[in-house]
C-alpha cells in the first residue's frame, strides 16, 4: 500500500511542478516603465499617405473619426522614437489534418507582420509581434491554446482555419474578453452567437450559393439576357446537398422568376456514366446548369456534354469544387473552355482592377517563401491587415499596449468601427466590421471563366480581368 | 483502511489544485482528468477483462450526441441526458460484445474500430436528427444545462466522476464479478472450468465500460459546446483512452489516472511551448515520449513506481 502513497505523492509532484512553472511563466508581466527626463511631443499625421513605390492607402477607421489624427507620444529624449510593440496571437493548425492550409494561412499573416514592421504601410505606426500557437487541427487543443495565448498577453487572436476548431476557440476567447478575428473559417454559426469579441473578415458558407445566383443576376442585367431556366446537378453528400439547397433559397430571393426545370443528384464516388442525366438535360434544354461536384464527376459531366453534343448557355461550377481545380483544366484540355467556376482565389486576381496595385505583396511573398501566393495566404493577409488597422486606431485612441486588458477593450471597440475601403489581394469591395453580427458583408467568393487554359476572373464585375463569354458558344461554334 | 490513503491523497490534492492554478493550467488538467476518466472507463473492459477495444470513440460519441440532441431538440438537461446516453451506449456496447466477442480478442478489436467508423457515418447521414456534418451547436447555457463559465467547474465535475469510477474500479478489483473478469483475462479456459460464463461476463463488462465512456462524451460536448461526427467519432480518441490506461498500468484502478496525468499535460504543454516555434517539433517530442515511456516502464507507471518502492524497502 505504500506504493499507493508514493504514487499519490508523485502525482502531486508532477502536477505541482507543472503548476509552479505555468503560474510563474504564464502570468502577464506588469508594465514597469522607467522614464528619465521626458518631453511630450505632439505630432499630426494624415491617415491618407502615399509613399514612393508603395501604395496609396485610404483607410477609414470610423465614420466619426476625422482624417487628421492627433497623436500624443511620450518619448525618452536620448533614444530614437520607438514604435510601440503589439503582441498578436495566431492560432492555426500547423500539424495534423489541416496542417498544409494552416501553414498557408500563417505565411499570409507573417508577411503582413513583416510589411507592418518594415514600415511598408505608412498608416500603421507600430511593430507587430506574432505569438504563434498550433491547434494540431483539434478543437480541444485549440481551446486550450486560446488560454495559453491569453496568458502570454496577446491583444487579439487570429484563427483558426477549421470551423470545428474555430467555434470552441472563439467561444473561449469571447469569454475571456479577448478579440478573436476569423479570417478563413466559414461555418455560418460562428458569427451567429452574439459573441461581442468575435469578428469575421471572410465570406461565410451560405454565401457560396448566394454569389453564384448574384453572378447570374448581374450578367443577365449586364448583357441584356434573360436566362432563367435552370438545372441543378450535384453530388449527394453534404457538400453538394447543402450548396444546392442554398442555391435554391437564393434563387427564390434574388431571382424569383427563375424556373428550376431539373434537379438531379448522384453518388460521386461510384458514378461511371452520366449519359442519361445529360440526355434528360438536352431534352429540357435549360439556359443554365449549376453543378456542385468534385473533380472526377465534373470532368465526366463535361465529357458527356461533349459526347451528346449539347452545351447550356452557361455551365457553372458552384461551391469551389471540382471545376475550380487546375486538374479540371489539365484533364479536359480545350473542352474545359468557357466553364464558369466559383473559386476562392486565383493568381489572375493580381491583374484585376483594384488589386493589381497589390502585386508587390504577391511578389514579396514569392521572395520570402519561394512559392506563389495562394488564396488562403491572400485572405489571411487581408484579414490581418484589417486587424492591424484596428490596432492603429486603438493606439490612436490612446490605448496602452502594456495594459493588455485595457488594450483588448480598446481594440474590440476599434474593430467594431473598422471599415477598410481598399482591401489587399482579395476582390472584396470593403472589409466592414461595423455590422451587428461583426461579419464583413462585402466578402464574396469570386467566379472565374476558363479561357485559354487558365482561370480568368469574371465576377464580381468590378474585379473582372476579362469580359465573360455569356452565353457560352455551343460545341460546334468553338 | 490503508487502502483508502493513496486515492484519497490523490483526489484531495487534485481537488484543491484549481485554487492555485491559472485558467490555462486548469483547462489542461481538466483534459487530463477527462481522459483519466475515459481511460478508466476503457480499463474496465481493456484492463480488467483483457478485451482490447479500439473503438471506444463510438460510445463517447453516442454519449455526446444523446445529451446534445435531448437538450437542443427537447430541452432535456444533460444532467439527465448523460444517463440516457450512457444507457444507449451500454446497449450498443453489450450488442457489439455479444456479436464479436465469441470470435476472440483480435476480432473484437477490429469490430470495435468498425463500430466507431460506422457510427460516424450513421450520424453523418441522420442529418435531420444529428445536424449531419455540421453537427449541433449550443449557443451557451448555465449550470442547469451543464455549461459553466469557468474551467474550474468542468474540472471539479470531471474529478467527481473520476472519483466515482476509481471507487468503482477498486470495488471491481475485489468483488466476485471483478475477480471473475480478471480470471477470464488471465486464462479464459481455466475460468470456464470453474463455472464462469466468459461471454456473459465480457458482454456485461463491455456494457458497463460503454456506459461510463458515454458520460465522458457528454462532458466533452458540454465543454466544447458542440458535437460533430468528425470531432467525436475519432480513432485518436479511442487510442488515447487505451494509451492512458496502458501507459499508466492497466491492472490497477489508479493506472489510467497516472497515465493520463503524464500523457495529456505532456502533449498539451509541449504543444504550447513548442507548437508555434518549430512546426511539428511538438508532435515529435510527444511521440518520442510515448515511445520511450513503455521501454522504461513496461507494465505501466503504477507497477514501475511500486517496484521502485519495493527495492527501497
Amino acid at each position: 500500500m505504500k506504493a499507493g502513497v508514493v504514487a499519490a505523492v508523485v502525482i502531486a509532484l508532477i502536477v505541482g511542478v507543472a503548476a509552479g512553472y505555468f503560474i510563474g511563466a504564464g502570468a502577464v508581466p506588469a508594465a514597469t516603465v522607467t522614464e528619465t527626463s521626458v518631453i511630450t511631443q505632439v505630432s499630426t499625421i494624415t491617415e491618407t499617405v502615399g509613399a514612393e513605390g508603395v501604395v496609396t492607402e485610404t483607410v477609414t477607421v470610423t465614420e466619426t473619426q476625422v482624417q487628421t489624427v492627433t497623436v500624443t507620444e511620450t518619448q525618452v529624449v536620448t533614444a530614437a522614437p520607438e514604435k510601440p510593440v503589439v503582441k498578436l496571437g495566431i492560432l492555426l493548425p500547423l500539424t495534423g489534418g489541416a496542417a498544409e492550409s494552416g501553414q498557408e494561412d500563417l505565411r499570409g499573416i507573417q508577411l503582413l507582420a513583416k510589411h507592418v514592421n518594415e514600415g511598408r504601410f505608412p498608416n500603421l505606426r507600430f511593430r507587430l509581434e506574432l505569438v504563434i500557437a498550433d491547434t494540431q487541427s483539434k478543437p480541444e487543443v485549440g481551446s486550450v491554446e486560446v488560454r495559453n495565448l491569453e496568458a502570454q498577453g496577446v491583444v487579439a487572436i487570429i484563427g483558426a482555419y477549421q470551423s470545428s476548431v474555430t467555434y470552441p476557440s472563439a467561444n473561449v476567447a469571447n469569454e475571456l474578453k479577448l478579440p478573436f478575428i476569423v479570417t478563413e473559417a466559414i461555418a455560418d454559426k460562428i458569427t451567429e452567437q452574439g459573441w461581442e469579441y468575435v469578428f469575421r473578415t471572410n465570406p461565410k458558407a451560405s454565401w457560396y450559393a448566394r454569389d453564384v445566383v448574384k453572378m447570374i443576376v448581374d450578367f443577365n442585367e449586364k448583357f441584356g439576357t434573360n436566362f432563367k431556366t435552370i438545372a441543378l446537378i450535384y453530388e449527394n453528400t453534404d457538400f453538394g446537398v447543402s450548396t444546392t439547397e442554398g442555391i435554391k433559397e437564393w434563387l427564390q430571393e434574388l431571382m424569383p422568376d427563375a424556373q428550376i426545370v431539373h434537379e438531379e443528384s448522384y453518388p460521386f464516388e461510384t458514378i461511371t456514366s452520366m449519359d442519361e442525366m445529360v440526355a434528360t438535360l438536352k431534352a429540357l434544354n435549360p439556359d443554365i446548369v449549376i453543378h456542385t461536384g468534385y473533380l472526377r464527376d465534373t470532368v465526366l459531366f463535361v465529357q458527356t456534354l461533349k459526347k451528346l453534343d449539347w452545351y447550356p448557355k452557361a455551365y457553372i461550377g458552384a461551391g469551389a469544387g471540382g471545376q475550380a481545380r487546375i486538374e479540371f483544366i489539365e484533364q479536359l484540355g480545350v473542352d474545359a473552355e468557357f466553364v464558369f467556376a466559383q473559386t476562392e482565389w486565383q493568381p489572375d486576381l493580381l491583374e484585376a482592377p483594384g488589386i493589381s496595385k497589390w502585386r508587390w505583396v504577391a511578389e514579396d511573398y514569392e521572395n520570402e517563401f519561394n512559392r506563389p501566393m495562394t488564396g488562403s495566404s491572400a485572405m489571411n493577409y487581408a484579414g490581418a491587415y484589417a486587424v492591424a488597422v484596428a490596432i492603429q486606431a486603438a493606439l490612436d485612441a490612446g490605448a496602452d499596449p502594456n495594459d493588455v486588458r485595457g488594450f483588448r477593450e480598446a481594440l474590440r471597440e476599434a474593430l467594431s468601427k473598422t471599415v477598410i475601403e481598399d482591401v489587399p489581394l482579395v476582390p472584396w469591395e470593403k472589409i466592414d466590421l461595423t455590422t451587428e453580427d461583426r461579419q464583413n458583408p462585402y466578402a464574396v467568393i469570386p467566379i472565374a471563366q476558363i479561357r485559354d487554359g487558365t482561370f480568368k476572373i469574371v465576377w464580381p464585375i468590378g474585379f473582372a480581368t476579362i469580359d465573360p463569354a455569356w452565353p457560352s458558344p455551343a460545341w460546334g461554334e468553338r | 483502511m490503508r487502502e483508502v490513503i493513496a486515492p484519497t491523497i490523490t483526489l484531495v490534492t487534485l481537488a484543491v489544485l484549481p485554487f492555485f492554478s491559472t485558467d490555462y493550467l486548469t483547462t489542461v488538467l481538466f483534459q487530463a482528468l477527462l481522459w483519466a476518466y475515459l481511460g478508466s472507463s476503457w480499463n474496465i473492459l481493456g484492463g480488467f477483462t483483457g478485451q482490447f477495444s479500439l473503438g471506444h470513440a463510438a460510445f463517447l460519441g453516442i454519449g455526446a450526441y444523446s445529451s446534445m440532441i435531448l437538450l437542443s431538440a427537447y430541452g432535456v438537461t444533460p444532467w439527465i441526458g448523460m444517463i440516457v446516453g450512457g444507457g444507449l451506449a451500454a446497449l450498443v456496447g453489450a450488442a457489439i460484445g455479444l456479436i464479436s466477442m465469441r470470435l476472440g480478442t483480435v476480432f473484437f478489436a477490429l469490430a470495435t474500430i468498425a463500430l466507431a467508423e460506422m457510427m460516424k457515418l450513421v450520424f453523418l447521414y441522420l442529418r435531420p436528427i444529428t445536424g449531419g456534418p455540421l453537427g449541433i451547436v449550443l449557443a451557451g447555457g448555465d449550470p442547469t444545462t451543464m455549461v459553466f463559465s469557468s474551467p474550474s467547474h468542468y474540472y471539479w465535475l470531471t474529478l467527481g466522476l473520476l472519483a466515482s469510477i476509481i471507487g468503482f474500479s477498486y470495488w471491481l478489483k475485489r468483488s466476485k464479478f471483478g475477480l471473475n473478469l480478471q480470471a477470464i483475462r488471465d486464462d479464459e479456459d481455466a475460468a470456464k472450468s470453474l463455472g464462469i460464463n466468459p461471454l456473459r461476463h465480457k458482454v456485461a463488462a463491455s456494457g458497463i465500460s460503454a456506459f461510463f465512456t458515454a458520460i465522458g462524451g457528454t462532458i466533452m460536448a458540454q465543454w466544447l459546446l458542440y458535437v460533430r461526427p468528425d470531432v467525436v467519432f475519432k480513432i485518436d480518441h479511442s487510442i488515447l483512452m487505451a494509451v492512458t490506461a496502458i501507459i499508466g498500468g492497466p491492472y490497477h484502478p489508479l493506472g489510467p489516472l497516472l497515465g493520463s496525468l503524464l500523457v495529456v499535460p505532456a502533449s498539451l504543454i509541449i504543444n504550447s511551448l513548442l507548437g508555434g516555434k518549430v512546426i511539428g517539433l511538438n508532435v515529435m517530442v510527444y511521440g518520442f515520449l510515448l515511445i520511450i515511456s513503455p521501454v522504461f516502464m513496461r507494465e505501466g507507471i503504477y507497477p514501475w513506481i511500486r517496484d521502485k518502492l519495493v527495492r527501497i524497502r
